[in-house]
């Protein structure tokens, strides 16, 4: 349910984003302003849900951010990018946050992370396709969803939920787990908006490739569960590296995308689980890494040959040490 | 403007009706409401997306060949999350045929 929420609330940022708001003469001011809501604000507003849910005992704090930053994002439409993008921020907080519960809750060590986070590229992209001359239908059209939705989470959901803490562990494997994983998040980023495929035109193989990426970002937290996170990452990594290398051909684009994606669910896993119950921060920091990646992308740094098999070299070395041990 | 949410009062009275005569009762018929509610919308801006890059043809058999089943699908699965509700994906499976009949009837007498 908050997977397919995820979805509508992306669909919603793209058609504004790309329709409503869309400035063909300094459009990129409009993506700024709102990936710096949507993105940067994500780490204090993580920061604030682990307080509210640790130390406060809010332990629904997660569904009222999720249900705040849906309708916020709504009213964005109309507002402007920036309550978009704090409603966005608010969403992915409070959406993420309850997923990593729910995770941990049945045991799926981190199945379903990647089921949350997937959905989001697909709403992006149809969001992208969606006309100004459909804003009636598509406000009205969420509106009935997030009430619908809601509600039925609100009863769905269990009414009792605990966090749990591990062990805290040291300083220093915390730190490294974080340096290692935000740095991967930024090459990911990066990569995912600088690289090209000359296939990638029309509307079919476009929506194919936002298809592998999605399910790339799911399978990623099933492999993972099932072969450990160290494994996956090693197999996903380097045969992307070696599939960026013929990224040309769509076979090979599209497998490289799958297989690089799949790394998503795992780093956000491992970072929860490094740092011992503060899901939010973890989950923030992350998605800050996002928007860095965005800036250094429109900043010419991943203007590489092969940025594809180096990002996956690279993110290889950074994972190795940081994935041992967890499960 | 209100003229797409058609669909969605005659989906839900059609599958309000059904969950009826199968003798769902109480939060059940509470929770076919809101499903509906979700699937219904979202369908329909699937459908009107595609139509701005395929030919109707194309999105007519797509939603019967992909949309319906995969909404068929969804729906079990949102019913089965609560453990009370009786044999979720059939009653899915039966409370969507029975829309789509309707559909095709109302279709027929509207043109």
């Amino acid at each position: 349910m908050v997977s397919f929420l995820h979805g509508a609330v992306d669909f919603l940022c793209a058609f504004a984003v790309y329709g409503v708001f869309h400035n063909p003469e300094d459009p990129f001011l409009v993506y700024l302003i709102y990936s710096f809501c949507a993105f940067a604000l994500q780490m204090p507003m993580g920061i604030v849900l682990d307080y509210l849910c640790l130390k406060k005992g809010a332990v629904h704090a997660p569904y009222g951010f999720a249900f705040l930053g849906a309708w916020l994002t709504l009213a964005g439409v109309f507002l402007g990018p920036v309550t978009l993008g704090i409603g966005n921020a608010l969403f992915h907080t409070g959406g993420g946050v309850m997923t990593m519960l729910e995770d941990e809750k049945e045991g799926l060590h981190g199945r379903g992370l990647g089921v949350f986070v997937a959905p989001g590229a697909v709403g992006l992209f149809l969001g992208g396709y969606a006309k100004e001359d459909m804003k009636v239908m598509i406000v009205l059209s969420a509106c009935v969803l997030f009430a619908a939705a809601f509600a039925l989470l609100y009863r769905l959901e269990e009414k009792k939920i605990q966090i749990k803490r591990d062990h805290a562990l040291p300083e220093t494997a915390v730190l490294s787990s974080v340096a290692a994983c935000f740095l991967v998040v930024v090459l990911r980023s990066g990569i995912g908006l600088s690289v090209s495929f000359p296939w990638k035109t029309g509307f079919f193989l476009s929506f194919l490739a936002v298809l592998a990426l999605a399910a790339g970002k799911a399978a990623g937290g099933f492999f993972g569960a099932a072969a450990g996170l160290l494994k996956t990452a090693l197999i996903s990594l380097s045969l992307s590296a070696v599939f960026f290398i013929g990224k040309d051909i769509p076979v090979f684009g599209l497998s490289a995308l799958f297989l690089f994606n799949m790394t998503m669910p795992l780093t956000l896993y491992a970072l929860a689980k490094r740092m011992n119950g503060m899901h939010g921060t973890a989950f923030g920091i992350l998605t800050f890494a996002l928007f860095i990646g965005f800036v250094l992308v429109h900043a010419g740094w991943f203007d590489l040959p092969y940025a594809g098999t180096i990002g996956s070299l690279v993110s290889l070395c950074l994972l190795n040490p940081n994935l041992k041990g967890i499960s | 403007m209100f003229r797409f949410l058609i669909p969605l009062f005659l989906t839900v009275f059609l599958e309000e009706a059904g969950a009826l005569a199968c003798s769902l009762r109480g939060r059940h018929l509470i929770e076919v409401l809101l499903v509906n509610m979700i699937t219904n919308p979202a369908m329909h801006l699937a459908a009107g997306i595609s139509a701005r890059v395929l030919p109707m043809e194309t999105v007519m058999r797509m939603v019967w060949v992909v949309f319906e089943p995969l909404i068929i699908l969804a729906e079990g699965n949102l019913y089965a999350r609560d453990r009370s509700f009786p044999h979720p994906y059939r009653m899915s499976l039966i409370l969507n045929l029975i829309t789509i009949t309707g559909g095709l009837v109302w279709n027929y007498l509207i043109g």
